[in-house]
């Protein structure tokens, strides 16, 4: 595990925008009422957000972070460092999303911008990723952009990932000073040898070129059909992982920077699933209101889910007053980390519907 | 002991959409179609309510059929 820690950055303001459109997992026309309701039991979804064709996450992205830079006042040449960290990218070859987000924002051409491709773990890596980049001082804003739009590369016809995921996209902003009290701290990892837990085949290098054939919906198994460019997850394989190490990421963080679980004042874990979230909170022996979820009404948005979570269940305390937060995300590479982070009246804004 | 049987053989026909008689104590994983990894995990949830109890994370893995269940399930009451 990579234990690390840096100094003189924090968090000043949270933006997350989701589309308006609604799907919901009892119409899911591969549920019967009661595997509906079993799922919902299990996963604590009952409805997601789901984009329209002609909305990307990048636009998701960019309305969050125009609102928040205008609730700011920020000046958007003050701005040094553009982080896009999603598998949905504009063009999954080239060019960057970040470079396109840094035109449109009218970011300037010195931004240092750069794409981050990761799934569920990403909020957590994105924050390593623009906190390290900016604790040195040359570098002093960053805008750190998170998301997955799933709608757009998962089949509505596979049970086993359309009703539990849904679309979001956040933006959050960083700054160096140091004056910072509190430090970050993350515990970083990953396992390749998993990386088809949870993978889309095609487009990409690997498996090229796209033709035909890969437009072809096959039936996996009952409720199971896609192409070769969806996504496709082995839910087995998947909750042995997130049973696992999760709880393992977060233990051994508060054990290496000696963090009193029990002190925190919220644990902000991937909303994959309620069932193993709920599993891992008891196991932490923290109390239901330190553990807040969103996935009723959002479902699982992969690295969307802990800014979500924040602005959704937490926003007034966020803003109010100074808050002590475990992160934790978890999924497709095989990726996981958590992270302990303290933010200090920060600009969280209502989430923003599209 | 048949007690415990009888109600997770009731619980698994229930939330599988099956009629009890099709359920056994071998019955397991993959049976039938809506005991999937989903399936599955409603089936331990639904066990943990039924006999308020909590299954440990890594002994969730362990339990594969209906036998692993009930023996599991009197191992906590």
């Amino acid at each position: 595990m990579a234990l690390v820690e840096v100094k003189n950055v924090e968090i000043k303001g949270l933006a997350v925008a989701v589309p308006k459109e609604i799907k919901t997992v009892k119409s899911q026309p591969f549920f019967n009422e009661t595997e509906a309701a079993n799922f919902t039991t299990v996963t604590g979804v009952v409805s997601s957000h789901v984009a329209p064709m002609n909305l990307t996450l990048s636009d998701l992205c960019q309305s969050a972070a125009e609102k928040l830079i205008q609730s700011m006042s920020y000046n958007r040449e003050d701005i040094d460092l553009i982080l896009f960290v999603s598998t949905s990218r504009d063009f999954y070859i080239c060019p960057n999303t970040a470079n396109i987000l840094q035109n449109k924002l009218g970011l300037k051409t010195s931004c240092v911008a750069l794409d981050l491709p990761m799934a569920c773990s990403g909020y957590v890596y994105g924050l390593y990723v623009a906190s390290t980049l900016l604790q040195s001082g040359q570098l002093k804003r960053a805008l750190l952009l998170v998301g997955e739009m799933p709608s757009k590369n998962q089949s509505s016809t596979d049970k086993t990932v359309w009703p539990l995921h849904g679309d979001a996209g956040s933006a959050t902003l960083l700054e160096y000073s140091s004056t910072v009290k509190n430090s970050m701290k993350f515990n970083l990892n990953g396992d390749g040898s998993g990386y088809q837990a949870i993978i889309c085949r095609q487009p990409g290098i690997r498996n090229y070129p796209v033709t035909e054939d890969s437009l072809k919906s096959v039936t996996i198994d009952n409720g199971i059909e896609r192409n070769a460019l969806q996504c496709e997850m082995d839910g087995s394989e998947v909750f042995s992982f997130a049973i696992k190490q999760p709880y393992e990421a977060i233990t051994s963080l508060a054990e290496y920077f000696k963090i009193d679980i029990q002190q925190i004042d919220y644990l902000l874990i991937h909303q994959a699933n309620k069932m193993i979230d709920e599993k891992i909170r008891k196991k932490l022996k923290l109390q239901s209101e330190k553990v807040p979820y969103s996935m009723e009404f959002y479902g699982n948005t992969s690295s969307c889910t802990i800014p979500l979570t924040m602005a959704l269940k937490i926003r007034e305390n966020l803003s109010a007053k100074q808050n002590s937060l475990i992160m934790c995300g978890f999924g497709s590479g095989l990726s996981w980390g958590a992270a302990h982070i303290v933010t200090d009246k920060i600009v969280c804004l209502p989430i923003i519907e599209i | 002991m048949d007690n415990v049987i009888e109600k997770i053989i009731e619980i698994v026909a229930e939330t599988c959409g099956v009629e009890k008689n099709e359920v056994n104590g071998d019955s397991s994983v993959g049976d039938f179609p809506a005991w999937d990894s989903m399936g599955h995990l409603s089936i331990l949830n639904n066990v943990e309510e039924a006999f308020n109890i909590s299954f440990d994370p890594e002994e969730m893995m362990e339990l594969e059929d209906i036998n692993d269940i009930v023996k599991a399930v009197s191992q906590k009451l």
